[in-house]
């Protein structure tokens, strides 16, 4: 059930004359109005704030009087979770009737989500984390410690005290683990935390730097950049460490490989031919195809769960986001504002996580729109959100 | 296209009969684009670049162009200096610390500044210099010179230093 329907309005944009890519596409989605009744219990008061902001975020749904409403949602704090029905305001079946576990507010985003999907048949993401590095300390001597929260930026909770520079951290498929790269040992070196266990284990300390880890949608490998060979290349290894298999053979500089959702090929940013772009690898390897995103200076590509769309920094607009669209070959600008990078995909290959400036911000691709996840934190960098 | 300018230089070094790549920091840096002969796997690791000593050789350190690794003809005479200081200490081990400007994007700017410290490592080796002595390592835009956001600082951060390690 697709209830979902666009307008499509093309704004020409001034742009930066090395940034080509023409326009911003918005398209105005509809959104399916919903009515929230309040949440009973004793923790219903933040749970039903929880869910008027899930849903107000979904970008699927908005919250409106009852009055105004197609569908009611109601639901009631119980000893395990929260009891939550959704049901169409002229009558009929519950699209959502169900018992969701977890905490108050945990429970709530699972309740969110399940409304999402069921009203637009797509999957939400309010029950998605993020992951990120945050900075303090001096300019020159600044640590950057890793850390994980809700997507809505609540229960942020410090990972790492490595009191050393830590960068890129990613989350396994099934949300167990984060990978990311820290100069602790005084070289740059790839851990993997498990987040159970809170054990770390060391990867990939191989000569040079050993950086910008993403697991394999399996879990099984890990694509980094390794500098081992002299040179910064692609290469896979196994999720438990081991000997490394490299992908790229090039004179320039190779990193941040992303997984498309079927694991066969990797994207990721090489200046072999000047300024750095994105280009496309079998993980078999073989021969680099370039992705003509038509902007200059373009990295962090991170491929959509779909497996339709790859996003992308865009620093010679003065920090923009793009996206390049594989079965059309057409690349957009999707942001507005400048400062934003590293773009990472939530579950409904609509809406980004990204860093602006310091914030974290949530994008939605088809708007433009980005909503400040709130946080405690300083310099927030590389967010990375769980699927 | 940043290899141009480096690709006449090579062409006109094997023009004018100068074929000794090996002597030729030129070619051992940058060389073509076709294959990797001239690049060097990296030495297991020694030391600790956060402990090591930049003070003494500071003098030598390299500085780049926006978004480049190509080591400037202005830059070599550090690097000569630097070669005869490694001959004269043969067992002395340095690591290069590669660095950026704040401009650009966080994994991008860790390795271009990997491979900038890996252009000054194999100029160094095609001075004749012992690579398995020459570390590397790439700090990005988090360790700056200078503060400043300007056209100058940004000059002063984009460098690779050469430490002593200890």
């Amino acid at each position: 059930m697709r209830l979902l329907t666009t307008l499509f309005l093309l704004l020409p944009l001034t742009l930066h004359s090395q940034t080509a890519a023409p326009v911003i596409v918005i398209e105005q989605t509809r959104k399916i109005d919903v009515a929230v009744e309040p949440i009973g219990g004793s923790e219903g008061p933040t749970a039903t704030k929880v869910l008027t902001d899930d849903l107000n975020r979904s970008g699927a749904c908005r919250v409106v009087p009852t009055d105004a409403a197609s569908f009611v949602l109601s639901g009631s704090i119980t000893p395990t979770g929260l009891s939550g029905r959704a049901v169409p305001k002229a009558g009929g079946a519950a699209v959502v009737d169900k018992s969701f576990s977890g905490d108050a507010r945990r429970a709530t985003h699972l309740f969110a989500d399940a409304v999402v999907e069921a009203l637009s048949g797509t999957p939400g993401f309010a029950s998605s984390r993020i992951t990120f590095a945050s900075a303090s300390g001096a300019k020159k001597s600044k640590v950057k410690e890793i850390y994980i929260s809700d997507i809505d930026g609540a229960n942020a909770r410090q990972l790492t005290q490595d009191k050393s520079l830590g960068y890129g951290p990613k989350f396994s498929p099934d949300g167990s683990k984060i990978v990311y790269s820290s100069d602790k040992s005084g070289y740059r070196d790839t851990y993997v935390i498990d987040l159970a266990s809170k054990k770390r284990t060391c990867v990939a300390q191989f000569p040079g730097q050993n950086t910008g880890a993403a697991f394999s949608p399996d879990g099984s490998t890990l694509a980094l950049s390794l500098s081992k060979f002299g040179n910064p290349e692609i290469c896979t290894l196994s999720a438990s460490g081991g000997t490394p298999t490299r992908l790229t053979q090039t004179r320039g500089t190779d990193c941040s490989p992303s997984w498309s959702p079927d694991g066969a090929r990797l994207v990721y940013v090489s200046d072999e031919r000047g300024s750095p772009g994105l280009y496309i690898l079998p993980v078999t390897g073989g021969e680099p195809e370039r992705l003509n995103t038509e902007s200059s200076y373009t990295t962090e590509p991170d491929w959509s769960p779909d497996g339709k769309l790859i996003a992308y920094s865009i620093s010679s607009g003065g920090g923009q986001i793009g996206v390049y669209d594989l079965a059309a070959k057409k690349a957009r600008i999707v942001s507005r504002g400048s400062g934003l990078e590293s773009p990472s995909w939530t579950r409904n290959s609509r809406h980004l996580v990204a860093s602006q400036n310091g914030n974290l911000v949530l994008l939605d691709t088809l708007t433009g729109e980005t909503t400040k996840i709130p946080n405690n934190l300083s310099t927030n960098t590389e967010p990375n959100t769980s699927r | 296209m940043k290899y141009l300018p480096l690709f006449l230089v090579a062409l006109l070094a094997i023009l004018s009969g100068c074929a000794d790549k090996d002597k030729k920091g030129d070619a051992a840096a940058f060389g073509d684009s076709t294959d990797n002969i001239y690049d060097q796997p990296l030495p297991e690791r020694s030391g600790n670049p956060d402990n090591a000593d930049y003070e003494t050789l500071k003098t030598e350190t390299v500085f780049f162009a926006y978004d480049s690794f190509t080591i400037e003809a202005k830059e070599r005479p550090k690097l000569d200096k630097l070669a005869n200081y490694l001959s004269n200490n043969a067992n002395t081990k340095i690591v290069i610390a590669g660095h950026t400007d704040s401009r650009g994007t966080p994994q991008y700017n860790l390795a271009l500044s990997e491979k900038r410290a890996n252009a000054v490592r194999q100029y160094l080796i095609g001075l004749g210099a012992n690579g398995g002595n020459i570390s590397t390592v790439g700090y990005g835009e988090d360790r700056p010179n200078s503060e400043g956001e300007s056209e100058s600082a940004w000059g002063q951060n984009r460098r690779a230093a050469p430490g002593i390690l200890r």
